[in-house]
This record gives structure tokens, sequence and C-alpha cells, in this order.
């Protein structure tokens, strides 16, 4: 089943970072065997002296929607202007916000993210926020117009999963936007978790990237998505505090010695 | 007269457009992001821009992140 964002269509549920590759085909090869169909990107001043490996390159070919993001930005308005830069560097109106200060844990700042949330929508922008896992704040930011809503799983880069389990769950309750769980994934069985939990995606970046072989990895987290995904559309069992025995209770053991 | 270019100081000459500046520098006009003095110029307004003395020019492009 397809995933609506925006009034765009995504077949796959799957979404990838670009950071952290060794190069950029295996970045490419990695994406291509993930199935992803959304990709982020950063931004930097350009180096005129210098001419780098330009990204877009390796992305344009496999046809993604581009997702630059704000990373960097410390403030509302520094975010905004990162927006802005973004949406003339990539020519879209799609933006990841994120706004993370502090280097140490990179936590989303809530209030400087509502605040540039509701100009960047007001400014027209397909907002994607990045935030933390707090089911008032993503309801918020539902309600200032973002497209979906990002709640992390655990910090960024740090591959622990989803240690903000009982809140994703209910923002997953109660979110009427796509609810995108990013940050913190480290392996397909969180990725998995995530969608039988009833994510709508999930982002991931880092799990890929310092994988040993990043391309087959991506395939894992492919069939992870699509397995959590189906399983979660399956409906799963209700867990029990005791056991629900699978096959007949019959004595037929005892009935046979006479 | 005298503007800055990513931080460089660079002599050019008066009624230049940023189109032409960039151009001069065989700057791509896609893949990247002008800002003059802070303010995001969009690419439509790129030939329609004069610049002014001590303008401060930088050019932003997309690279990896997550």
């Amino acid at each position: 089943m397809t995933l609506q964002i925006a009034g765009k269509t995504f077949h796959s549920r799957l979404f990838t970072g670009t950071g952290k590759f060794a190069s950029g085909d295996i970045m490419a090869n990695t994406i291509q065997a993930s199935g992803s169909e959304l990709v982020t990107v950063a931004l930097k001043r350009a180096d005129l002296q210098q001419k780098s490996d330009n990204i877009l390159r390796h992305l344009h070919p496999l046809g993604v929607q581009l997702l630059p993001n704000t990373s960097g930005a410390r403030t509302a308005k520094e975010a905004i202007f990162a927006a802005q830069l973004g949406r003339e560097a990539l020519d879209t109106k799609w933006v990841k916000l994120e706004i993370h200060p502090d280097p140490k844990y990179l936590m989303p700042d809530p209030i400087e993210t509502l605040l540039a949330a509701e100009q960047l929508c007001a400014l027209g922008f397909v907002v994607l926020p990045y935030c933390s896992a707090d089911p008032v704040l993503c309801k918020r930011l539902e309600q200032v117009g973002c497209a979906a809503v990002m709640p992390l799983g655990s910090a960024i880069g740090s591959n622990q999963g989803l240690t903000t389990r009982s809140m994703l769950e209910i923002i997953i309750e109660q979110a009427t936007v796509p609810v995108i769980i990013d940050a913190g994934i480290g392996a397909p069985s969180h990725a998995a978790l995530a969608m039988e939990m009833g994510a709508d995606a999930v982002l991931i970046n880092t799990a890929l990237a310092v994988s040993a072989n990043p391309i087959s990895m991506g395939k894992a987290f492919k069939l992870a998505v699509e397995a959590g995904f189906l399983a979660y559309q399956a409906g799963l069992g209700l867990k029990s505090t005791h056991s629900q025995a699978s096959s007949p209770l019959t004595g037929f053991l005892s009935e046979t010695s006479t | 007269m005298r503007i800055k270019l990513n931080n460089q100081t660079v002599q050019i000459d008066p009624r230049l457009t940023l189109q032409i500046l960039l151009r001069e520098y065989h700057v791509p006009e896609t893949g990247l992001a002008a800002a003059i003095n802070n303010r995001v110029i969009p690419h439509s307004s790129w030939s329609s821009t004069v610049l002014s003395e001590h303008d401060e020019i930088t050019l932003f492009q997309a690279i990896a992140g997550g």
C-alpha cells in the first residue's frame, strides 16, 4: 500500500539519508538497493576553488524526491534561511526541518522547531519536522500545517533503536498526518518494529552508511520495512501474560498406557 | 567596486548583475543557491539583481547529509 505525503505517492516506506557513505557510488547503490524514493541532503557553502564531487550527479539518475535539511541551523531564523536556500538549490518546496544546537546529543529544539515550522508552512513549504518523541509537540506541528511528523527513535547516529517507544506509540495513535520515525534506528529489526507499531515510514542513514556492506544492508532494511508493514496490516496477535496453547491439551499419552 | 564572494574580496565593475558575476566564475545555475547579505536571491531574480558596493554574496550547494 502506498504512502501519500503532500499529494505525492511513495511506494516505499523506507526513506534514507546520504551522509557518511564512503563514496557517492556506494551511496547511490545503497539507495537503489533500499528502494527508497525520498532522500535527504544537507547544504553547505559552495567551494569555488575546489571541484568537489557533486552529490546531485549521483542522485538525479535515481529519480528520488530530494529533501534538503536545515542541519546547522540553531534557531528558527537560521532554519528558515536554510530552507529558502534548499528550495533554490534543489528546486523543491520540501524541507526536513531540523534545529539541533547541542553538538553532543543533537536533540531537536522544540520551541525553535515549532516557530520555524509555522512560518515555513505559511510560506508554502512542505515541512517534515525532525522532533523529539513528544506527543504534544507532534500535535502542535501537525496543527501549524506540517505534512508529516518525524519523531526520533533515539539520538542521531546512535543506532540505539526505539528508546522512545512508548511515546512513539502515543504519537502514532494520535497523528492525522504520516509519522516517519527518524534517527537512531540501527538495525532492520528496529525498522520492522517501527512499522509493526503502525509508523507510516522510517528514515535511516547511519545504520546503512557504517555497515561493512551498505548495499546489502539497504536490501535488509527494505525487506524489514516491508515485513513490518505487512505484519501491521495483517494484524498482530495480542500479547498475553500466560501461555495460550497451540496444540490441543489431550492426554493421549496417558490413555494408551493400560 | 568591491564585493565579497564566499568571503573572498573581489573587484567588480559597477552595475554588474549577480548572474553575470556568477557566469564569470563558471558557477552552475542549477544545484546552487545564492544569498546577498544573508538574503536568499531566487534564480529568477539573478539576472535583474544589480550588485552594490560591499555586498556579501554567499553561495550554497547540496552535500551529503541525513
